[in-house]
């Protein structure tokens, strides 16, 4: 189950995402982990469930930056 | 969910696309697509310059990156935290975060289900200091109907998208990672990856492009060639300023002696 949930996130780095920057779409994250790269992190530690929940509550904590912010996992 | 997507979404886009219908002299869809798509795209403009400039400042840095990451392989709350400074002492910034990237998106899905079956005048979705024309123009440059897929806009798409990739700075990454490792059998598994990506995004992506070109409507391809030309256009301007931006960054690099 870890291992799909990491799979997605890998797929998601290496293909989605350099599609969007490629396209001219795709801005930054504000996040120091990446909130993909954080979920990664979440998923190999807490296990898909809980590691996605921390990962969405991540994402929706996006509201545009003007500086990086650091928030590593714990 | 689907009244959600319909109130928030394909609503307000289709009253926005009619007011460009009502005010273009001949109510042509076709132009109302164009100018809808340089709307949006001028709004997020300053979004996705500053997005570019940091993308290629991000390109410079990514060398001393990766070797925090090799000094410290185990500690990534350290790596973080090194990161971070190195950011804070180049002054490099994010701008806007995930935003203009969701509203683009958004956009493409509201376009996408308010043309795929042909623009429709439907009176249920009008705001009410709207009125419908009487008629709607859905001829454009020698395309009988652009609710149908056109050949040549197809083609055209494909041509437009191949420049925009090929100028784009995230693809020229790739490039200059190709070129330092020379032998493939000494890539990892990540660089071979990143490879196959340029590969896709150069040569594959334009041809799907073509492919959902001869499938979807015409208006719905003229979109997608707006905003590409409009991109090629960012990144022309951002290529000129190019050597200002690389000189910023390594002047920094210097000071730091990194």
């Amino acid at each position: 189950m870890r291992n799909i949930g990491i799979k997605l996130v890998l797929f998601y780095q290496n293909f989605i995402r350099e599609i969007l920057l490629s396209l001219g779409i795709a801005s930054e994250c504000c996040f120091i982990p990446s909130c993909s790269e954080y979920t990664k992190e979440a998923i190999t530690k807490y296990g898909l469930l809980k590691g996605s929940f921390l990962g969405i509550r991540r994402i929706s904590k996006c509201g545009g930056c003007k500086e990086y912010k650091h928030e590593p996992l714990i | 969910m689907k009244t959600i997507f319909n109130v928030i979404l394909h609503k307000p886009l289709f009253n926005l696309l009619l007011v460009f219908i009502l005010f273009i002299p001949g109510n042509n869809l076709g132009l109302a697509v164009i100018l809808l798509t340089l709307l949006v795209k001028l709004v997020l403009s300053p979004f996705s310059y500053k997005a570019l400039v940091s993308q290629i400042k991000n390109k410079k840095i990514q060398p001393i990156i990766d070797q925090i990451k090799k000094d410290h392989p185990d500690d990534k709350q350290l790596q973080s935290q090194k990161q971070l400074e190195i950011y804070q002492k180049l002054k490099v910034n994010p701008f806007s975060g995930c935003i203009p990237t969701i509203v683009q998106i958004v956009v493409v899905l509201a376009l996408y289900s308010l043309l795929r079956e042909g623009f429709v005048l439907q009176e249920n979705l009008l705001y009410h200091f709207l009125t419908l024309p009487t008629t709607v123009n859905m001829h454009f440059l020698g395309i009988a109907d652009i609710n149908t897929p056109s050949a040549v806009l197809a083609v055209l798409a494909g041509v437009f998208q191949y420049i925009q990739v090929w100028l784009s700075p995230a693809f020229k990454k790739d490039k200059k990672k190709e070129e330092e490792v020379k032998d493939k059998k000494d890539m990892g598994p990540m660089d071979m990856m990143q490879s196959q990506m340029g590969v896709f995004v150069k040569y594959i992506m334009p041809g799907m492009v073509v492919v959902f070109g001869f499938m979807f409507p015409a208006a719905l391809v003229l979109y997608w060639i707006t905003n590409t030309v409009f991109t090629i256009g960012q990144e022309l301007v951002i290529k000129s300023r190019l050597k200002t931006i690389e000189d910023d960054i390594d002047l920094r690099l210097k000071e730091y002696n990194l």
